[in-house]
């Protein structure tokens, strides 16, 4: 009774005061135009779509987050619980000055850290990106790494990867009952797998045949270099509203002649000291035919030169001191000088049958780098002064009077090809951006760097508390057995360490997605940051923060149950 | 694995201590000089960054600011004297313990008065503001702390003290009228670190009836209690302590039906703190009660106990016992968690930092100033939690609990 | 038997809460004696809190003309900081009387979030901070780029309409706090930085190297700053609207926090007089004291002195008037006659 009462009275309580307080209450909102940009979309979303979309970005991308941190947490969290019972004194205290420092620390503070750590004084600008071998690509934008996306004949590979494994679990099966007649030791897995693996790679080449659609084209826009790969449904050469563009098709881009004139932003910086290395972003080698680069502003460098580490698109600039005619270590600009900003170098490189191959993305774009016809850009409208109105920005542009002196169009061509189920598409920058492959931003690496450091402490504690409750007793024996330290461990406690760990492990897991939505701090848009956003942009705080609490509620339901799933298995083993 | 056994006294020596510690075998000696190495280089480079780069003028700038962000100057004694109260009573607890609190209460006690000791001497160089205060203090602490020493009759006065120590404080803290010294102080010029311990205070002093009360409840007979406490339990703990703030900041005064005016947001971010911690204090709690064996049960039964003499006389006293470490652990969670205020905007220590940030004169900084700032708040939050984690082992290993 | 109690009990409630009767926030704030103002406290030149923890800014300074309008005393303000996200839902449970917070006149804002929009206190609009060497000159160069925004905010509704409609394709990073989208602009983390005008001007002043980054011509969208509040209580936002009139009209008029007392005495000119509460009742028709608007530029200052102490040449910030100009200096400040 008391309860119900009590029930009664807040809902009073609230619907009166909802009703009083001008605060929007119901969920028409979710249909309507969001016009909120969201950086890191798992999937196709732009400022277009509704709200409701935007929300489910939001859950997206906190199960990203919280997926990749459980799994880093838990690899982390086992070696440093290993570590504060290693032989090692070293790494034991190594190991303790880690939990002792990060467990103490709210994790507000450690994702602050992280994310001004990442962006400021580590990694150089986008422009000069370091290119990992494999095309991994690292930035103050985050990382960029190639990646496997489906294709439109990945539906063709389904039925032969279904298959593979209706034939695989028969082979199994019929392989086992074959050695348990015959009453001999015998692996059937092995030919398992083997049937898998035929039918799944012939399959995979089979699908690969898929032609590309009736009526594919390609269409190019030299001003931003962007080539869309598209379905021209009703054969008028150009890509209409509604007709479908090719997601993630291989693409071969030529250039049959380009220049690209590129400068460095600055030579790169770290926190407060400045270096004299810059770096262009890469082509790679015979890609280009001619190059050259010279500084900008060869005035205020006098007396500077440029040293090739790899020619041509990374260097070191330095001051010849000894005039030996060559770069010596201590000569680089750093030690040359107070201040050294204004000496960005430019890049300018001819090609002649420039080709690369690129995979279309999500949106069935693709990219080259921003070649022109050969005359140097033309800055159009800069410095004039004059401010320019929201109104004139819709302006339709003044008719360009046809003159001998326009610009030939850039000759470049774009030969889409039929896809493999799978493709790579591998991280390039064509712009200022990456695009292709896929991206973790500096923004998710911050989130997630404090998620996996902090959790892990929580977790090495854990596994350390497990190691220590497997008895004595257990270990002496598996040594009797000669069994050599590693073996041990892996055979004999963590097993048995690992009843003891899994359940309060659960609980770190659920803890790590909740803490996700510190997100804010980091700059990442997740559920609970979209929630804000939302709230703040329509008003309606009250049906959003239900839908918040909704999502969270179910998001850690499944994570119980799952992981209590996998408990009781591994309590049933236990005798 | 790990036990250290006293070495033989044959084996004494560095050398010795050396080879069995860090060279055992060819695998350990080059994990010893990796970790070694990549230790000292990264070390060097934070101290290099620390001294010569780091630029630490915003962060001494600003020390009022992270102590109590707003209070008025001129009643500045006011939290002085509060925290001078709180380390005397320290003291006192401190000097008269025997045996078992001895030691727990002991470093408490002596950590704190280090850090005051160290606030004063800063003050002395360099914090003209903050001298005379620190040094009140550091002397009010001591007297308690020889008052103990000398006469451990006080011991009888200390529950009392302490439980009238928080009514002292509120009063000090929060003031009363309009004029004098004592005049009132909106709780919106509340702030800083003051805030900070505050919030945890308050969230782990009302949370631990409630947090009982959930346990007992959910363990009731009456089904509606006990799918409304397990229910109510299991939901807050399902979402986030900053969910919980945010929601709180908007439904609070919709519950209460109330102007929005009349309920600040520290009386918001408590709410949602106290209710948060309440919800785990309950789990914890419950752990406890299922660690009372049956026959105590059965026992207090056939002495005629009734429900209620049960609990409150046998269950409870063996529960929570189990369970202190536990809750300690949860005070220094709630602890850390206070930093999420920043979202109700409320200013603890955790966002004057973003107010810091955001002065002009950090702006002018190149490259902003936030990494000193995340690394001087690390560093202060660290110094309290550690020390109540230390505690809270001690209590561990005194209780025996983690033995069986 | 239950069952009727809990009628009667609900039948309890809903009486017990029979509207209170409307009250103007005039009169509320009469009463308390102090004014809830919220603002921002992360704008350095609007809104910020110094080393003291006093609140310092342009907007502020409105906060304490109204105070001192109101109440008499410029201090009698309770500053309540608000993130972007929380303002509306403060001025919508009344948990602010008035909302000073660099807060853009908008039609949505104005109907369905239930605000009423006090004058502009600063015309603003929204541009680009780019660097002088990165080859964007015009809209159309941010195809592809990174670009800053801060979270919660109008600027991030217009960068998706307006590059939208343009099809420009861009990437968005979004921040929490002004200070990080800023330094993650300095450090190359985005190659535009969009916000207001006047902020991009303020921010510049604090890159690393301000000389190596620019402002883009164009300005995508109007804001129109100025002070709310709560929709449907006439006395209070007349009472807020005629303040900033008032403070505008000092200027006009050449009344200085210096002088305002002594052209209160001299003035012949009936407007002046009739502002300063020397002649006629229409300060006090407002619901001030006669000397209301009269404390107001006594204390805090006209429109130019508000400025020029928060944004103008002798500070950090040094931001042109641009538009802010008095009509008869070629901007569009106009205020209507106090008549």
């Amino acid at each position: 009774m008391v309860v119900v009462l009590a029930a009664a009275l807040i809902y009073h309580n609230v619907s009166s005061a909802l009703s009083r307080s001008h605060v929007p209450a119901s969920f028409s909102f979710l249909g309507v135009r969001a016009g909120i940009p969201i950086a890191e979309t798992p999937i196709r979303y732009t400022p277009n779509d509704s709200y409701g979309r935007a929300f489910l970005i939001g859950v997206l991308n906190t199960l990203k987050v919280a997926l990749v941190g459980v799994v880093l947490a838990s690899v982390l969290g086992v070696v440093v619980g290993v570590m504060r019972l290693s032989a090692n004194w070293l790494l034991r205290q190594l190991a303790n000055l880690y939990v002792e420092t990060i467990r103490n620390t709210p994790l507000a503070v450690q994702i602050v850290f992280w994310y001004t750590a990442i962006l400021t004084p580590l990694p150089p600008r986008i422009l000069s990106a370091v290119r990992w071998p494999g095309g991994v690509l690292v930035s103050n934008q985050g990382i960029a790494l190639p990646w496997p996306h489906p294709t439109l004949s990945f539906g063709a590979w389904l039925p032969y990867l279904g298959a593979a494994v209706v034939l695989a679990v028969v082979a199994y099966l019929l392989r086992r009952r074959q050695l348990l007649r015959a009453d001999r030791p015998g692996n059937a897995l092995a030919p398992a797998l083997l049937v898998l693996g035929v039918v799944a790679v012939g399959g995979y080449f089979l699908a690969g045949r898929t032609p590309l659609p009736e009526g594919t084209a390609t269409s190019f826009r030299q001003e931003s270099g962007i080539a869309t790969v598209y379905v021209d449904a009703n054969g008028n050469g150009t890509l209409d509203r509604g007709e479908r563009t090719l997601a993630y098709t291989p693409v071969e881009g030529r250039v049959a002649h380009g220049v690209l004139t590129t400068q460095t932003q600055d030579l790169s910086e770290s926190r407060r000291i400045d270096y004299a290395r810059f770096r262009f972003p890469p082509l790679h080698a015979g890609e280009y035919d001619d190059a050259t680069v010279a500084f900008a502003d060869p005035a205020k460098a006098e007396g500077l030169k440029i040293h090739f580490v790899h020619v041509p698109y990374q260097g070191i600039v330095y001051k010849d001191v000894n005039g030996n005619g060559r770069f010596d270590p201590g000569e680089e600009l750093a030690s040359t000088g107070p201040s050294k900003r204004g000496y960005a170098a430019e890049l300018r490189l001819t090609v002649d049958g420039f080709r690369r191959r690129l995979v279309t993305d999500r949106t069935g774009q693709a990219r080259i780098p921003r070649f022109t016809t050969g005359a140097p850009p033309a800055s159009s409208g800069g410095g004039g002064g004059a401010n320019i109105s929201p109104a004139q920005l819709f302006a339709p542009p003044a008719p360009s009077t046809p003159s001998a002196e326009a610009p030939a169009a850039l000759q470049a061509t774009f030969q889409p090809s039929a896809p493999r189920p799978l493709v790579v598409s591998r991280p390039t920058i064509p712009i200022s951006t990456y695009f292709g492959g896929i991206t973790l931003s500096s923004n998710y690496l911050a989130l997630l760097l404090g998620l996996v450091i902090y959790t892990a402490s929580f977790i090495a504690e854990i596994v350390r508390g497990g190691i220590q409750a497997v008895p004595g007793g257990q270990r002496e024996a598996a040594k009797a057995l000669g069994l050599s330290d590693f073996q041990t461990f892996r055979l004999v406690i963590f097993p048995q360490a690992l009843r003891i760990i899994l359940p309060p492990m659960i609980s770190q897991y659920l803890n790590l997605t909740k803490n996700s939505s510190l997100a804010p701090l980091a700059a990442y848009v997740e559920l609970f940051a979209i929630t804000t956003i939302i709230a703040s942009q329509t008003g309606a705080s009250v049906p959003v923060t239900i839908m918040l609490i909704g999502s969270y509620i179910v998001i850690s339901l499944v994570f119980a149950l799952i992981l209590n799933a996998v408990n009781a298995r591994l309590a049933l083993v236990e005798r | 694995m790990s036990t250290m056994r006293r070495p033989p006294a044959t084996q004494r020596g560095a050398l010795v201590w050396l080879r069995t510690n860090l060279f055992s075998s060819w695998g350990n000696a080059i994990a010893s000089v990796v970790t070694a190495v990549v230790l000292l280089y990264l070390g060097g480079e934070l101290l290099v960054w620390v001294v010569t780069q780091a630029h630490w003028g915003p962060v001494w700038a600003n020390l009022k600011l992270f102590a109590v962000y707003r209070y008025p100057p001129e009643l500045l004694w006011r939290p002085f004297a509060s925290s001078a109260l709180v380390l005397a009573l320290l003291g006192v607890t401190a000097g008269v313990g025997r045996g078992g609190g001895e030691s727990i209460a002991g470093g408490v006690f002596w950590w704190f008065f280090g850090l005051s000791a160290l606030l004063t001497l800063v003050g002395l160089f360099a914090w003209p503001v903050a001298r005379w205060g620190w040094l009140a203090v550091s002397a009010v602490g001591l007297l308690g702390y020889a008052a103990g020493r000398r006469a451990p009759r006080l011991a009888r006065a200390l529950p009392w003290s302490w439980g009238a120590s928080l009514l002292v404080l509120v009063v000090l803290l929060n003031g009363f009228g309009g004029h004098g010294a004592l005049r009132a102080v909106s709780t919106k010029e509340w702030g800083g670190f003051m805030l900070t311990l505050i919030l945890s205070a308050v969230g782990i002093a009302v949370s631990f009836p409630l947090g009982i009360a959930l346990a007992l409840g959910r363990r009731s007979r009456l089904p509606v209690i006990r799918v409304v406490c397990v229910g109510f339990i299991e939901i807050v703990r399902g979402a986030p302590l900053i969910m919980w703030l945010f929601i709180a900041s908007l439904m609070v005064p919709l519950v209460l039906n109330v102007s929005p005016s009349a309920v600040g947001p520290l009386a918001r971010a408590m709410v949602a703190v106290t209710l948060f911690s309440a919800a785990y204090m309950a789990e914890n709690v419950r752990g406890g009660l299922q660690a009372v064996p049956k026959g105590q049960y059965e026992a207090a039964q056939a002495l005629g106990l009734s429900g209620w003499q049960r609990t409150r006389l046998i269950v409870l006293p063996q529960a929570l016992r189990a369970v202190i470490p536990a809750i300690v652990g949860q005070a220094i969670a709630l602890f850390k968690d206070t930093s999420l205020v920043f979202i109700v905007g409320l200013f603890d220590f955790f966002n004057v930092g973003n107010i810091v940030a955001n002065q002009g004169a950090s702006l002018l900084i190149p490259g902003g100033v936030r990494l000193e700032l995340s690394l001087f708040l690390a560093v202060v939050y660290w110094f309290f939690a550690y020390r109540m984690s230390v505690a809270s082992r001690q209590l561990e290993r005194q209780l025996g609990v983690g033995e069986r | 038997m239950r069952r009727l109690a809990f009628f009667v009990a609900i039948v309890a409630l809903v009486a017990m809460s029979t509207a209170v009767a409307q009250q103007s926030l005039l009169d509320k704030v009469k009463a308390r004696g102090t004014l809830v103002c919220g603002v921002n406290n992360q704008l350095p030149g609007f809104g910020s809190v110094d080393a003291s923890g006093k609140f310092v800014g342009f907007d502020v300074d409105f906060c304490r003309a109204i105070a001192a309008a109101v109440l008499g005393d410029a201090s009698k303000v309770q500053v309540r900081p608000l993130s972007a996200q929380e303002r509306f839902t403060a001025v919508q449970t009344g948990e602010v009387d008035v909302l000073i917070r660099n807060t853009t006149w908008t039609s949505s804002r104005d109907s369905t979030v239930g605000m009423e929009f006090a004058p502009t206190t600063f015309y603003d609009g929204q541009g680009f901070l780019v660097r002088t060497d990165s080859g964007i000159n015009t809209l159309q160069d941010l195809e592809g780029r990174k670009i800053c925004v801060q979270s919660g905010t109008t600027t991030e509704k217009n960068l998706a309409d307006v590059l939208g409609a343009l099809n420009i394709s861009f990437t968005p990073v979004i921040y929490e706090n002004p200070d990080q989208a800023s330094s993650a602009y300095d450090n190359g983390a985005c190659d535009a930085f969009t916000s207001d005008k006047s902020q991009l001007a303020s921010r510049k002043t604090t890159l690393r190297d301000p000389s190596a980054h620019k402002i883009l011509d164009a300005t995508i969208s109007k804001e129109p700053l100025g002070p709310a509040v709560l929709d449907g209580d006439s006395t209070w936002f007349d009472a807020v609207k005629w303040i900033v009139f008032g403070v505008i009209t000092a200027e006009e008029y050449g009344i200085t926090s210096q002088n305002v007392e002594n052209v209160a005495q001299t003035s012949t000119n009936p407007t002046v007089r009739r502002m300063l509460g020397v002649e006629g009742d229409n300060v006090t028709g407002l619901g001030l004291p006669a000397d209301g608007i009269l404390q107001a530029i006594k204390q805090v200052g006209n429109y130019a002195e508000i400025y020029n102490r928060n944004l103008g040449p002798d500070t950090q910030f040094n931001i042109p008037r641009g538009l802010n100009k008095l009509y008869t200096n070629g901007g569009i400040l106009y205020a209507p006659p106090f008549r």
